[in-house]
């Protein structure tokens, strides 16, 4: 499974609300990252369409919308499990560095020389 | 029936986001242009100023489309789209050069332009421009890598990457050995792309970027202009097209010499050709005047030549020119304008 960069998860993301147009998906985007991610209208198009290109979301009907007409977006079944697998890659990786900070504090006197090999920890998520 | 004209009225004026859009593929932009202009407004409600941020992202977006597109439908098209997209670069580094040119011709000494810039652009006082050439390979290597890299075959990115430091290493190496001068490039002083090798008396050019960008900007030109509704029919693309590459060789026999030895006729041709073709799409005039004022700063800096390769030169051209360009400017504006208001038969759809 390809890994998702944080633009294309968080449009994802935002359509399991339901279907929406850009103006609404960049603002979804917005709370759900809780701010941290903010994208310009193309670059959320670039996202949207490549995501519609593999199949992870379709366009559906045009709507007016204040007098100006709006193609709606919406999650297909694909895309739906695409998020799913990578939120829970996410967390897994969340929770790995959280055992790993738990575990005691790494004092610089103390920090085990590098033996060139990667901990199995990590080599989960390479 | 909602009311698009919305959109583009008022005081969040959205023309340079349109004009950015010509990034897009025509049928994208059609399909989905609208859409992209109402979320923008949405975002950024009645801004006066358009965002930096929205345009830079509308045209990346526009050319990864295109690019991706454009693999889509084989190499064939993959490898124009590349081409017409170098020849924007082209025709902005070209730009570039000019300007600096002109900088340095009218202000120096007064104000020192960067010593790398010089470098990479006017050569060095003995003759090593090889920056250039460099710089020429690279830009279009890194557009090919993009266009190409983008959606299609990755190894076609980075074998045209390897032909472009190829060509640009050829051109130092050939240099480096003396094979090549650069008789023309200080002559001219301001067009670097150009490399002449001489050859048992018979001089021609090798690898002359100036001739590229010379045939390719108006071309490209031709397609960035938002003339809406005043394009060719498909069918005639290809001609027009060739008309316009075959008005501007003319025209670059001035500079050129094996192309001609009389420029002031081959301007008279070229702009008479120009003239005609402003019927069939008025941006051929305008595209043509351009292209006589870009290359105008040149006449007035190339020094008398005493092997005759630049018999028109000097400062007393100028007026003339000028009259020229605006004389064409005003042809291809005049058309452009006719045709808007009456649109022929296979475009008043």
């Amino acid at each position: 499974m390809k890994t998702m960069r944080e633009a294309t998860f968080y449009s994802l993301a935002a359509l399991l609300e339901g279907p929406a147009h850009g103006y609404a998906i960049l603002e979804r985007v917005k709370k759900l990252s809780g701010g941290h991610v903010s994208l310009a209208t193309g670059t959320l198009y670039a996202v949207l369409d490549r995501l519609e290109d593999e199949g992870l979301i379709q366009r559906t009907a045009t709507e007016i919308v204040r007098g100006r007409a709006r193609q709606y977006f919406e999650i297909t079944e694909e895309g739906f499990g695409a998020v799913q697998a990578q939120a829970q890659r996410m967390a897994l990786g969340a929770e790995a560095v959280r055992r790993a900070s738990t575990s005691g504090p790494v004092r610089s006197g103390t920090r085990k020389r590098s033996t060139g090999r990667l901990a199995p920890e990590t080599l989960a998520f390479v | 029936m909602n009311d698009l004209t919305e959109i583009t009225d008022g005081p969040g004026d959205t023309s340079v986001y349109r004009w950015c859009l010509t990034a897009y593929p025509p049928k994208y932009r059609s399909e989905h242009g609208e859409d992209i202009l109402a979320t923008i407004k949405d975002a950024h409600g009645d801004q006066s100023r358009a965002s930096l941020l929205e345009c830079t992202a509308l045209i990346v977006g526009g050319v990864r489309r295109r690019a991706a597109e454009a693999a889509a439908d084989g190499p064939v098209k993959a490898l124009f789209s590349a081409l017409r997209g170098a020849a924007v670069i082209l025709l902005l580094s070209n730009a570039a050069v000019e300007i600096t040119g002109i900088v340095h011709h009218w202000t120096a000494p007064r104000v020192p332009i960067p010593h790398l810039w010089v470098a990479i652009y006017l050569g060095t006082p003995n003759g090593e421009g090889i920056g250039a050439l460099m710089w020429a390979g690279a830009i279009l290597s890194v557009f090919a890598v993009a266009l190409l890299g983008a959606g299609f075959r990755r190894w076609s990115g980075f074998a045209l990457l390897a032909s472009g430091v190829s060509v640009a290493g050829a051109a130092d190496w050939l240099t480096r050995l003396g094979v090549h001068n650069y008789t023309m490039l200080q002559a001219w002083g301001g067009v670097p792309f150009t490399a002449a090798f001489d050859s048992g008396g018979l001089s021609f050019q090798a690898v002359d970027f100036s001739l590229a960008s010379t045939l390719l900007a108006p071309a490209a030109l031709l397609m960035v202009l938002p003339a809406s509704r005043n394009r060719v029919a498909y069918r005639r693309r290809g001609i027009v097209t060739a008309c316009v590459a075959l008005v501007v060789l003319v025209l670059g026999s001035v500079f050129i010499p094996w192309l001609g030895q009389n420029p002031g006729l081959a301007l008279v041709v070229g702009v008479v050709a120009a003239s005609a073709l402003a019927p069939v799409d008025g941006r051929i005039s305008l595209v043509a005047s351009a292209v006589v004022l870009v290359y105008l700063p040149l006449l007035t800096r190339a020094p008398h030549s005493e092997d005759g390769l630049l018999p028109m030169s000097g400062a007393p051209w100028v007026p003339e020119i000028l009259i020229i360009a605006v004389i064409l400017a005003a042809w291809g504006w005049f058309w452009t304008d006719r045709r808007r208001a009456h649109p022929p038969a296979h475009l008043a759809n």
